[in-house]
């Protein structure tokens, strides 16, 4: 049967292209739970986690074996992204949140550091003959050291001048920013010109058969649906049954009472970030390295905007829900592209996603909320 | 005090004018004299004004959010380009009158980019807040990919140029340059002066209140779908318009120009231009357009990648929201300043009211008949089988302890919930209850249904069959491919348009809380719901929406009948603030009014809307024994001087018993006593469920509940 054949074909590639979605849409939906806010800069994470990633595979690891490129690779992408993640949280939303103050002092230094490392890095490179890297760490640690008293002082007189906000727009807005620097600063520093590397080793393909059906799927392919149901099952194990997991869902419950509870919140909210970033920059690096998929420092916005799209078909908040959406978004993708309408690929997702939302308004697997009158 | 806000409101007009006629002279002195560079910059910032005060109909005075308005800009643009493209060429480039053709092009695009405002508004505005966000991101999305494969959709539509950029026809233009200077500086003046006009008209503040709270809003008689869709579409116009001239003042465009950031760069004026204020807008717009080439010299001194400008200018965006998170310019006009202000005399010199002495003045007329009222939720029946009925002039409680389903009852009662069973008549006339919908209509509705799950089982269909059949070579395939589309339709067609839409359109919708508004029933909330940022007048002017005689037209063009309609209304709201003592405090914003003073604020609020039945949901929570008292005689009050029928639920047993002259009582749904206060203070069933052993001996201790 040949059509079942491309049926199945389809599905598999489908649900490949639909486990990378997941990996994004989970860090969507879990800072939305808690922050109840849709932060923009998160596929931009995604972006740099497939950097970090080829840095790793061409730089520190390229002469390993292709399985410890794989999984130092992975390794380095989440932990990168994961300190993004929570520096973001620092830099930008927390101090939107609890209002300007003192206690920003530390990410907004560091934040400046780095550009002073970025600038003056090459001049300490050129007159003191060391590496680029060295000459980026020592003027980041120089700046670091001459900006933090301004910094402090410029804090210490806007402490309690700017009320906290809890407008989502507002919100939205500073993400939208913060992804525009991500973006473009990507681009200064990496170029325009668009990667694409594959871990070589995860070129080969099979072909699995059951009984007359029969599918092709490439190691890549194969090595990036295992990775990541099993983040995702780490990641709902943590979620569901661990103290911090249960923590975050309080959060997202009820911040207020939560922290009545004693729980506390700035700490669970970094945590989240921590874990979401994680979960982007692993999926940057395995659709990037382990593919040939094309990427660029703009990928961000289109995968970011589709893994967004999917964590509200599943119900936004909602774990589950997400990878559910990301799943079937990447299957309705996957055949749009194969059909007679592949022009359409892009808008399939939004399709999708209006129809829901009109018929079930909160999601496929989202609560339903009645306003308590 | 004097009254502030009027004053700086009137003055606006004038302020207005003189702006604008400012940077039309500016503009037109401009035009010849600087280069092309900055005089397109300048106009440029003109249509970003345009889409930015748009913007703020729908995301600051309606406190919606959209974040797809470059969609609305795209269509407006391809739209607009489209009507030149068919225009006569040669008047068009040669001739001088070749501008007016811009007329059609504009107000076509604006029509069309509003018709498509109306498609995206009317299923999504029942969504709430990010979800119609991502409605409207969808649909910016999906129109930029549309146009970029528009040539596939139909060969005729090649001249659209896809994602290359409009093409229109070969050789120097594109799309004919005829919007300059003053053809978009008079639709910059225009689109301000509507937008200002709609703002402090009763749309603007329908709009408004819609803004602060919508279930509120409702209950005072404000039709909010329909206030909804009115401002998506009437800033869709404009964002049509805009895109129209762009298209003609760019002269080359493509889908990219139409992108979601670009939506985005229209939100970020408004949010930093202050939600809701058009100054701030019309500010931002000029600052946010003109900054990027004025970090021009700042790249090119440094030498910079042109990603560095972008960089700049994303960090300036996340500190000013991190210093001014309300927006650079607030959300005021123009700096309105609140003054704190004493709060009024209590209403009258307070004297212990003896319960007994009133004199009812009673009829036999039944007012509301409400019979085997039932409401689950899930699993849960909060209220079941209820039958009461209230008479002309009656003032009766609903006590029972919490829990009981008392809110539920006073939500079926206005709309807010549809009773799942039982029926509810108002002055003898069904409010709720099943009514069959005529067959012809509903023959309709399902017909509307099944086409839109037609259209979705075609591109399923189409999908499905294309991509499991690929080649359509042999006739075979051929066939393969039609059974699996035709089946496909049909499944979609019976499963998603025929069973959901008989189930739905079986009956007539129940009515909304606002459709029970105007039928005269009026309500409190429980937990205050005043519409906290605007005034203690506009709070109560609200309510003259649902007696409104003039039309939207009248609105944008502030016709002498809307000025004349508006200044009856305030003088009626005036009158009846005066009623009550919260004249003094009319242009203080509702927020700011104290605890007490706004709980009265709502009833009078409620009485705007000239109700026949009024109900009060807990009306002494949190009033200390002073107040309550106070309250008790505003009610009696009330309920003469407005001939009002009053049901008020209470757990102050001393006002309920003092002032209620029937007294239902509800627990677990049903309803387990009624009668005089006597009757309910001696009934066993009612001590044992909720007033407790204690309440005759310790009246006291009932007031903590």
């Amino acid at each position: 049967m040949r059509i079942l054949d491309l049926f199945l074909q389809q599905l598999v590639n489908g649900i490949q292209t639909g486990s990378v979605y997941a990996l994004i849409a989970v860090g969507y939906t879990m800072v939305y739970g808690v922050l109840k806010f849709i932060n923009f800069a998160h596929g931009d994470v995604y972006m740099v986690g497939a950097y970090i990633g080829l840095f790793a595979t061409t730089g520190i690891f390229l002469h390993s074996s292709p399985l410890l490129q794989g999984i130092g690779g992975i390794a380095l992408s989440m932990i990168g992204c994961a300190l993004l993640g929570v520096f973001i949280e620092r830099l930008a939303y927390r101090p939107l949140r609890n209002g300007v103050g003192v206690r920003d002092t530390v990410p907004w230094s560091l934040f400046w550091s780095l550009y002073v490392g970025l600038f003056g890095g090459k001049v300490l490179q050129h007159s003191l003959h060391i590496s680029a890297w060295e000459g980026f760490g020592l003027a980041a640690i120089i700046g670091y050291v001459l900006i933090y008293p301004g910094v402090r002082f410029l804090f210490r007189l806007l402490q309690g001048k700017v009320r906290p906000s809890n407008s989502r727009l507002t919100a939205l807005i500073t993400a939208i920013g913060i992804s525009l620097l991500l973006e473009n600063q990507g681009e200064a520093i990496f170029g325009v010109n668009p990667q694409a590397h594959q871990i070589a080793g995860f070129n080969g393909g099979a072909k699995l058969g059951i009984g007359s059906l029969s599918v092709r799927i490439s190691v890549g392919q194969l090595s990036v649906l295992v990775s990541a149901v099993i983040l995702t099952i780490i990641l709902v194990y943590i979620v569901r049954y661990t103290r911090i997991g249960r923590a975050i869902r309080a959060v997202s419950y009820d911040p207020e009472a939560a922290a009545l509870m004693g729980i506390p919140t700035d700490r669970i909210i970094a945590f989240t970030f921590i874990i979401g970033s994680a979960m982007a920059g692993a999926a940057g690096f395995l659709n990037h390295m382990l593919t040939h998929l094309q990427f660029d420092t703009n990928i961000g916005i289109t995968l970011g905007l589709k893994a967004f799209v999917a964590a509200v078909l599943g119900g936004i908040g909602s774990i589950e829900g997400a990878v559910l959406g990301a799943i079937l978004m990447g299957i309705a993708e996957t055949f749009t592209g194969g059909s007679s309408l592949s022009s359409f690929q892009q808008a399939v997702a939004f399709v999708i996603l209006i129809g829901v939302l009109l018929f079930r308004p909160s999601g496929l697997l989202g609560r339903n909320t009645i306003e308590k009158v | 005090m004097i009254p502030k806000a009027s004053v700086i409101r009137n003055g606006k007009r004038a302020l207005w004018f003189a702006v604008m006629f400012c940077v039309l002279a500016a503009g037109s002195y401009v035009n010849g004299q600087l280069i092309d560079y900055v005089s397109s910059i300048v106009m440029l910032s003109g249509i970003a004004i345009i889409m930015a005060v748009s913007l703020n109909i729908v995301n600051g005075i309606n406190g919606q959010f959209s974040i797809g308005h470059a969609g609305f800009m795209a269509v407006g643009a391809y739209t607009g380009a489209s009507v030149t493209y068919f225009a006569d060429k040669d008047i068009l480039h040669n001739h001088p009158a070749g501008v007016m053709w811009l007329l059609p092009a504009v107000l076509a695009g604006g029509t069309l980019a509003a018709i498509c405002g109306y498609l995206v508004a009317a299923p999504s505005l029942r969504l709430r807040g990010d979800y119609l966000a991502i409605v409207t991101l969808g649909f910016g999305e999906i129109v930029r990919i549309l146009i970029s494969n528009s040539s596939d959709i139909n060969r005729s539509l090649k001249y659209l140029g896809g994602a290359v950029g409009f093409v229109g026809y070969s050789g120097a233009y594109l799309v004919p340059h005829i919007a300059t200077f003053v053809p978009i500086f008079a639709s910059v003046f225009l689109v301000v002066l509507f937008t200002r006009n709609y703002k402090f008209s009763g749309y603007g503040l329908a709009a408004m209140s819609v803004r602060e709270d919508e279930i509120a809003s409702e209950a005072m008689g404000v039709n909010t779908t329909r206030t909804k869709t009115t401002a998506f579409i009437l800033s869709a116009f404009f964002a049509g318009v805009g895109g129209a001239l762009y298209a003609h003042q760019v002269e080359f465009f493509n889908p990219l120009d139409f992108s979601f950031l670009i939506s985005m760069n229209y939100v970020i004026m408004v949010v930093l231009g202050g939600s809701g204020s058009i100054t701030g807008s019309v500010l931002a717009a000029v600052v946010l357009t003109a900054l990027p080439e004025l970090l021009k010299p700042v790249q090119s001194q440094f030498h910079l990648s042109d990603a560095y400008r972008q960089v700049i200018y994303a960090i300036m965006l996340v500190i000013m929201m991190l210093l001014r998170p309300e927006g650079v310019f607030g959300r005021g006009e123009l700096g309105w300043k609140w003054k704190k202000k004493k709060h009024s005399e209590p209403m009258q010199s307070s004297e212990r009211v003896n319960p007994t002495s009133f004199a009812p003045h009673k009829s036999e007329n039944v007012v509301i008949d409400v019979e085997n009222l039932t409401r689950r939720f899930g699993g849960l029946t909060a209220v079941s089988s209820m039958n009461f009925l209230l008479k002309q002039g009656e003032l009766v409680g609903l006590i029972g302890p919490n829990g009981a389903g008392k809110t539920t009852v006073f939500n079926m009662l206005t709309g807010v919930y549809a009773p799942s069973e039982g029926k509810i008549e108002f002055q003898n006339r069904l409010l709720s209850g099943e009514i069959k919908r005529p067959p012809l209509s509903m023959a309709l509705f399902v017909l509307r249904d099944c086409g839109a799950a037609a259209i979705v089982g075609w591109v399923i269909g189409t999908i499905l069959s294309s991509s499991l059949i690929p080649d359509a070579g042999s006739n075979a395939s051929l066939q393969t491919r039609g059974i699996i589309f035709y089946i496909t339709i049909l499944i979609v067609v019976i499963f998603f348009g025929l069973i959901p839409a008989i189930k739905r359109h079986r009956n007539l919708p129940p009515l909304k809380p606002h459709q029970f508004a105007a039928r005269g029933i009026s309500r409190t909330f429980q937990n205050i719901r005043l519409f906290s940022n605007l005034t203690v007048l506009e709070n109560v002017m609200v309510a003259s929406h649902l007696r409104k005689r003039t039309n939207l037209f009248d609105a944008l063009f502030g016709s002498y009948r809307l000025a004349r309609e508006d200044a009856e209304y305030k003088t009626a709201a005036e009158d009846l603030l005066s009623q009550f003592e919260l004249l003094d405090v009319k242009n203080e914003l509702a927020r700011n009014l104290p605890y007490g003073d706004q709980r009265r604020l709502e009833i009078v609020r409620a009485l705007a809307t000239k109700p026949q039945l009024l109900l009060l949901d807990e009306p002494a929570a949190g009033m200390n024994t002073q107040e309550k008292i106070q309250l008790m005689e505003l009610i009696r009050r009330v309920r003469d001087e407005f001939s009002l029928t009053i049901l008020l639920i209470e757990h102050d047993m001393h006002l309920v018993m003092g002032i209620c002259e029937r007294i239902y009582v509800l627990d677990y749904g049903r309803i387990i006593a009624e009668g005089s206060p006597d009757e309910i203070k001696s009934n066993p069933a009612v001590i044992s469920a909720y007033l407790g052993e204690e309440f005759e001996q310790e009246p006291e201790m009932e007031r903590s509940s």
